[in-house]
């Protein structure tokens, strides 16, 4: 559920808001972003021939990207309506119209998210759970302050797998991050993007880009305390 | 096109190092050229609203 505020926006327009995300979503979101950029600069940069001190960087960031998934899956699980992210299978009869944001042309009405919305969660969802995973156990071949390396904790068989999955994966990130870029910058998408800064869309925006059947407002109480 | 990397380890057998980095350029591409098909697309969806 999201609220519609019931206060006017500051610029004096009679429109209301429509409380899409929550700030602590807002800031995770925006870490997630800082920490998926700066992991990818870290790994591939030095591969491109550009070299710098990349190991450290790149550990430290992966912790600071896996502490903000497990809080995004704790925060979504508890606060939020996990449902907003789940995929009927008739949905993807719509999958062409989802791409071209064509509300009129769905066969299956979209609630807070578009299919391709939801698709693409759960495609960097996988791809995050496996660069998480084999992230954590790499750390076994380094050393830091807090413990001694052990590379001996798999076979030489078992690390080839872990590289090549983590490698695969970190690999398919970086399309995935271009087409993030791509859509949030697209014309017709700039107010979903200002809903991750701000916060909130326009009753109209709401109105013309989901149904409001599936995507169910609460008239009252504070955006902050309601499940998104 | 090599997909993963290999060496040898102390005894000269061969180990699996990881996925090969020339493929770094084909996913960079990947993404182009999916942004590229999607603008060309919305471009002609947008054509063919306004023509109804």
């Amino acid at each position: 559920m999201t609220v519609v505020e019931t206060t006017l926006p500051e610029d004096g327009s009679q429109e209301k808001h429509v409380a899409r995300h929550s700030l602590t979503t807002r800031l995770n979101h925006w870490l997630i972003a800082a920490s998926v950029i700066a992991l990818i600069l870290s790994s591939f940069l030095p591969i491109l021939g550009i070299k710098f001190a990349w190991v450290t960087i790149h550990w430290v960031t992966g912790l600071a990207f896996t502490a903000s998934i497990v809080f995004h899956t704790v925060y979504a699980l508890l606060y939020q309506d996990w449902r907003t992210m789940w995929i009927r299978a008739a949905e993807f009869k719509d999958v062409i119209a989802s791409m071209a944001g064509r509300l009129e042309m769905l066969k299956v009405p979209p609630g807070k998210y578009w299919l391709m919305q939801k698709v693409y969660h759960h495609v960097i969802t996988l791809f995050g759970i496996i660069v998480i995973i084999t992230g954590i156990l790499m750390m076994y071949r380094i050393d830091s302050s807090f413990w001694d390396r052990d590379p001996y904790f798999l076979s030489a068989e078992i690390w080839g797998i872990v590289y090549v999955l983590h490698g695969f994966a970190s690999l398919c990130f970086v399309p995935m991050l271009m087409m993030h870029i791509y859509f949030a910058i697209r014309p017709e998408k700039l107010f979903y993007t200002r809903s991750m800064i701000k916060g909130w869309i326009t009753k109209d925006e709401y109105l013309s880009h989901h149904d409001p059947k599936v995507w169910v407002l609460d008239q009252e109480s504070d955006p902050e305390e309601q499940k998104e | 096109m090599e997909f993963l990397r290999y060496s040898r380890d102390a005894w000269g057998q061969t180990v699996l190092e990881g996925m090969s980095w020339d493929l770094f350029w084909y996913f960079v591409g990947a993404g182009g050229a999916f942004i590229l098909l999607h603008m060309v697309y919305m471009r002609l969806v947008n054509q063919k609203k306004g023509h109804e």
